[in-house]
C-alpha cells in the first residue's frame, strides 16, 4: 500500500470532476494531483519550477494519462517519461482515453504505457474502474524506485 | 468481448506447487481462457519466438497475458524481458512479473526490461488465489488489449 | 594453277631460256603469290602476286621465314613447321586458313605447300602457292546471314569498327537506306543524337564482342529523320581461332508494340494510383469517423456522469419531477450513445475492402438467428436450401440479416402473434432471399424512405431504434454487388429481400 499520490493528466475539466467524485467514493482517502496539459506533467515530474518542492510536490506511484492533451500529447509525455535515466522511466502509466481506436491502443504498448483503459460511457462503470484502477495499481502491484538511476540497478545486477 | 475468452494466458514458473496453485487460482475465478504452463525459461522463449513445433500459430497461438517468475532455469525472467522488447510480434504482450524477489533492484531492472507489473508472491499461499482473480479481472476484463502483430484480423 | 609446258613456252618465244621463263610467268601471276622456300621454310623468292596480296616487297622479305604470314595463335601451335613437315612427307600440303599482311591486317588464304626435290632426290625447299579467298569468304558469309528478301527484319553485318559491310531488302524497308548509300557508313547512323553523345553505338559493339552477342531495345532513327522503336540482336563474328571479324546485325521494329506496352502501363499505374487514393482517403476518413465520435462522446459522458451525480449526491433535494427529468437525460444519452456507434458502423460498412468469398447461404441465416436470440415471442420458419452459395463477405451479410430479423420481430401488429418466415430461392443464376413477416406493413408512399440513414416511420415510444438498420443493409448488400427492396402491405405485413447472383459451387474465386 502506497501513501504516494496519483498523478491524473486530464484536460476535459468535466472528465477531471467526475473522476475525481469516483476517487472520493472509494474506501481510502486518495491524493489526486491534476494536472491538464503535457508540458505541466513534464515540468512536474523533472521537478522543475514551482513543482521543486518535493514534499509539496511528491512524485506519484501511477499516472492516469490521457491522449488528447494540449502543448503536449499524452503519447509525447509516454515518451518523454520513459527516455529518462534518473528512475523516473519506471513510472507506472495507465492510459487512460475516450479512444478505443486499435492504432491507439497499440501504440500506447509499444511506446512503454503499463496499460490501456477506456473511459466508459455509462457513469456506474467509472467508478468500478477506478475502484479497481486504485486497488490493483495502488495496492497490489509492486511499485519501483522512481528515484534510483538506471546505471544503478544494473551495476547491482548480473543480467 | 467474445473473442477475449478464448485467448491463452502464459505461466512461466518454475516451482510446481506455485504453479499449481496458479492453477487453481484461475480455476476458482472461474477464467475459461487456456493456460499455457513451461517451468523454465528456455521453453517460454522458444514458444514466444514461434520456434520449432511453435511456429504453427495457429495450433500454438501468441497469449494474451503472461505472468513470469523471474528466478528460472535456462533463460531468465530479467533475460527474457530483455529479448521481448525487442521482437515486434512479441513486445505488446503484457507482462506480469509475479516472484518472490523483493530487492528494489530486482524490481527496478523488471520495470526498465518493459514488464507492465510487478507482483510479490503473498506469504500465505491461499492469498494466491485472490491475486489470481485480481490479475484475471484487470488485465483479462478492464485493461484494453492490444492488437498483437501476428493475429489474424476479425 | 598455270599450266606450264616448257617445250610450248620456248617454242613460242625464242628469246626466253627455260629460268627466266618460269620466273616471268611466275612474276606476272598477280592473283596469286607465288614464292619458294629454303628447306628451313625462309623465303628465297617472291613474285608481283605475293607482294600484292601480302604487302611486302621483295626484299623485305627475302630471307626471313614464312612464319610470318601465320597468326598468333598458329604460330603458338607451330603450324608452319608442322605444314612443312606434312609437304616434306606427302610431297603436298593444301589448307585454308587465316594469313596476315605486313600491315597487321588479315585475310583468308587457300595455301599449296610442294616439296621440291632435284633429280637426284635432293631436297631443295618447298614451292607455295597462296590465294586470298576473303571475297569469296564475305560472300559466303553474307549468304549465310542474309535470307533475301526477308523484309520484316533488317539484317545487315559490320566490319569490327562497326561500318556496314552489307544490307538487306528489310534493312532498306525499314531505315530507308539503300545499300550503295549506307554500306561503309558508320552504324552509330542509325542512332538517336542522344544515344551517339552517351556512346552507346561503342559500347553495343562492345558488349556483343566480350559477350558474343548483344541485345536490347531502343530508338533509332530512319535516313527521314524518324524515329521508329527497334528491337535489336548484334552478333560477334568470330573465326574459328576466335578472332572477331565482324558483327552480323538483326533490327526489328517494335514500335507499334511499344506503343500497346506504354499504354498498358499507364492504364495501370493510373488504377494503381486510384487504389492507392481510395485507401488514403479511407484511412482518412476512418481517422474522422473515429475523431468525431470520441469528441461527440465526451460531452455524453458529462451528462450522463452529472446526472447520475445529481441523482446520488442530491436525492434529497429532488422530487418525483426532478428525478424524472434526470431519467430523461439519461436515457437521451443513451440514446446518443447508440446513435454515434451506429454512425461509425454506417461508415465502416461503406469503406472497409471486402473481401468477397463463396459463402453458405443457410450457414450465415443460421448464424444470425442465433445472434438475435429470439424469444418465444412469435414464430420463425426457415425455408432456405442448404446448398445455395453467394459471393459476400460473411460478418457483414450475418450483420444484413440480423437488421432484417430484428425489424421483422418489431414491428409487430397489436395483438397479433409475429410469425417471420426466411425464404431462399434461385431464378436465373440469381438468388433471392426474403424476410417476411405479418406486422405492421409500410405504406408505398414510405417505401423508398426507409432506406435512408436515421429515418423513422415511428415515434420512439411506439418502436425503439435509431433508424439506421436498413441503411446499412442497403449499403452493405450494394458493396456486396447485391440489391435489396421491400414488397408490403399496410397492416398486412412486409417482405424484406436481398438478391445476389450465385456463385458456382466450390469455386475459390473472389470478385471484387
Amino acid at each position: 500500500m502506497t501513501d504516494s499520490p496519483v498523478l491524473l493528466v486530464e484536460d476535459d475539466p468535466a472528465d477531471v470532476r467526475l473522476i475525481q467524485r469516483a476517487f472520493k467514493k472509494l474506501a481510502r482517502e486518495l491524493r489526486v494531483i491534476r494536472l491538464s496539459n503535457g508540458d505541466e506533467v513534464v515540468a512536474y515530474l523533472s521537478g522543475e519550477a514551482p513543482y521543486e518542492n518535493r514534499v509539496a510536490h511528491p512524485l506519484p506511484c501511477v499516472v492516469l494519462l490521457d491522449i488528447k492533451l494540449p502543448r503536449r500529447s499524452g503519447f509525447e509525455v509516454l515518451e518523454w517519461i520513459r527516455r529518462q535515466r534518473s528512475g523516473l522511466n519506471r513510472l507506472p502509466i495507465v492510459m487512460l482515453t475516450s479512444s478505443r481506436h486499435s492504432a491507439d491502443i497499440n501504440r500506447a504498448f509499444d511506446l512503454g504505457a503499463n496499460s490501456y483503459l477506456s473511459k466508459p460511457s455509462i457513469p456506474g462503470d467509472l467508478e468500478k474502474m477506478l475502484a479497481q484502477v486504485e486497488s490493483y495499481w495502488m495496492r497490489l502491484n509492486e511499485p519501483p524506485d522512481l528515484q534510483g538511476g538506471i546505471a544503478k540497478a544494473f551495476r547491482d545486477r548480473n543480467v | 468481448m467474445s473473442d477475449r475468452v478464448l485467448e491463452t494466458i502464459l505461466i512461466v514458473e518454475d516451482d510446481a506447487a506455485d504453479a499449481a496453485l496458479l492453477r487453481r487460482g484461475f480455476e476458482k475465478a472461474k477464467v475459461l481462457n487456456p493456460i499455457l504452463h513451461f517451468a523454465n525459461g528456455d521453453d517460454a522463449f522458444a514458444y514466444l519466438a514461434g520456434a520449432r513445433e511453435y511456429a504453427d500459430r495457429a495450433k500454438h497461438p501468441l497469449p494474451a497475458l503472461i505472468l513470469m517468475d523471474l528466478k528460472l532455469p535456462g533463460m531468465t525472467g530479467l533475460q527474457l524481458l530483455q529479448w521481448k522488447r525487442t521482437q515486434p510480434e512479441v513486445r505488446r504482450i503484457p507482462v506480469v512479473v509475479l516472484t518472490g524477489d523483493r530487492q528494489v533492484s530486482t524490481v527496478n531492472a523488471a520495470y526498465d526490461l518493459g514488464a507492465n507489473s510487478y507482483l510479490v508472491k503473498p506469504g500465505n499461499p491461499a492469498d494466491i488465489v485472490e491475486m489470481v482473480r485480481q490479475i484475471q479481472e484487470y488485465w483479462m476484463e478492464l485493461n484494453q488489449a492490444p492488437k498483437l502483430v501476428m493475429r489474424a484480423q476479425s | 594453277m598455270a599450266k606450264a609446258t616448257p617445250d610450248v613456252a620456248l617454242r613460242a618465244a625464242p628469246e626466253l631460256q627455260p629460268p627466266d621463263v618460269f620466273r616471268l610467268l611466275v612474276d606476272s601471276v598477280t592473283d596469286y603469290a607465288i614464292f619458294m622456300l629454303d628447306p628451313a621454310g625462309l623465303i628465297c623468292t617472291w613474285n608481283s602476286g605475293a607482294e600484292r596480296m601480302k604487302g611486302y616487297p621483295a626484299k623485305e622479305i627475302i630471307g626471313k621465314h614464312f612464319s610470318v604470314f601465320y597468326t598468333a595463335p598458329d604460330l603458338a601451335l607451330d603450324k608452319p613447321n608442322y605444314e612443312l613437315k606434312l609437304a616434306m612427307q606427302d610431297g603436298r600440303f593444301e589448307d585454308e586458313g587465316w594469313r596476315v599482311r605486313k600491315d597487321g591486317s588479315r585475310f583468308w588464304a587457300n595455301v599449296v605447300i610442294t616439296r621440291i626435290c632435284d633429280k637426284q632426290g635432293r631436297h631443295l625447299g618447298f614451292g607455295k602457292i597462296t590465294r586470298d579467298l576473303s571475297e569469296r569468304r564475305q560472300s559466303e558469309l553474307r549468304y549465310r546471314l542474309l535470307i533475301e528478301g526477308v523484309i520484316d527484319y533488317a539484317i545487315f553485318s559490320m566490319d569490327p569498327t562497326g561500318r556496314i559491310t552489307s544490307w538487306n531488302v528489310g534493312a532498306e524497308r525499314l531505315k530507308g537506306y539503300k545499300a550503295e548509300e549506307i554500306i561503309g557508313k558508320h552504324f552509330s547512323n542509325f542512332y538517336t543524337p542522344e544515344d551517339r553523345a552517351s556512346e552507346l553505338p561503342r559500347r553495343v559493339l562492345e558488349t556483343a564482342a566480350a559477350n558474343g552477342h548483344f541485345e536490347g531495345e531502343g530508338w533509332r532513327v530512319r535516313k527521314d529523320g524518324t524515329r521508329f522503336w527497334a528491337s535489336v540482336v548484334v552478333t560477334a563474328l568470330r573465326d574459328e581461332a576466335g578472332n572477331l571479324y565482324g558483327f552480323s546485325k538483326v533490327t526489328r521494329d517494335n514500335t507499334e508494340r511499344k506503343k500497346l506496352m506504354d499504354e498498358l502501363q499507364r492504364h495501370s499505374e493510373e488504377l494503381e494510383l486510384q487504389v492507392r487514393e481510395r485507401e488514403e482517403s479511407n484511412a482518412e476518413l476512418e481517422s474522422f469517423a473515429y475523431s468525431v465520435s470520441h469528441d461527440l462522446r465526451a460531452p455524453l459522458r458529462a451528462i450522463a456522469g452529472f446526472a447520475q451525480a445529481l441523482q446520488e449526491d442530491c436525492a434529497a433535494g429532488l422530487d418525483e419531477t426532478g428525478r424524472d427529468y434526470l431519467h430523461e437525460i439519461t436515457s437521451a444519452t443513451a440514446r446518443m450513445n447508440a446513435l454515434v456507434q451506429d454512425l461509425l458502423d454506417y461508415g465502416r460498412v461503406s469503406r472497409i475492402n471486402m473481401p468477397l468469398e463463396s459463402v453458405k447461404l443457410a450457414d450465415v441465416v443460421a448464424e444470425a438467428i442465433r445472434q438475435a436470440q429470439q424469444g418465444d415471442d412469435g414464430m420463425l420458419q426457415v425455408d432456405v436450401p442448404s446448398d445455395i452459395c453467394i459471393y459476400a463477405q460473411s460478418q457483414v451479410l450475418t450483420q444484413v440479416l440480423l437488421n432484417l430479423l430484428s425489424n421483422a420481430f418489431k414491428f409487430q401488429r397489436k395483438g397479433v402473434k409475429p410469425e417471420v418466415r426466411i425464404s431462399a430461392e434461385v431464378k436465373e443464376r440469381r438468388v433471392r432471399l426474403s424476410v417476411s413477416d405479418n406486422g405492421i406493413g409500410i405504406a408505398p408512399q414510405h417505401q423508398e424512405r426507409i432506406w435512408q440513414v436515421f429515418e423513422r416511420l415511428h415515434d420512439r415510444d411506439a418502436f425503439p431504434g435509431t433508424g439506421i438498420g436498413l441503411a446499412i443493409v442497403r449499403r452493405a448488400v450494394t458493396r456486396m454487388h447485391g440489391s435489396c427492396g421491400v414488397e408490403s402491405q399496410i397492416n398486412k405485413g412486409s417482405t424484406f429481400w436481398i438478391e445476389f447472383p450465385v456463385a458456382s459451387e466450390g469455386s475459390l474465386e473472389a470478385k471484387n
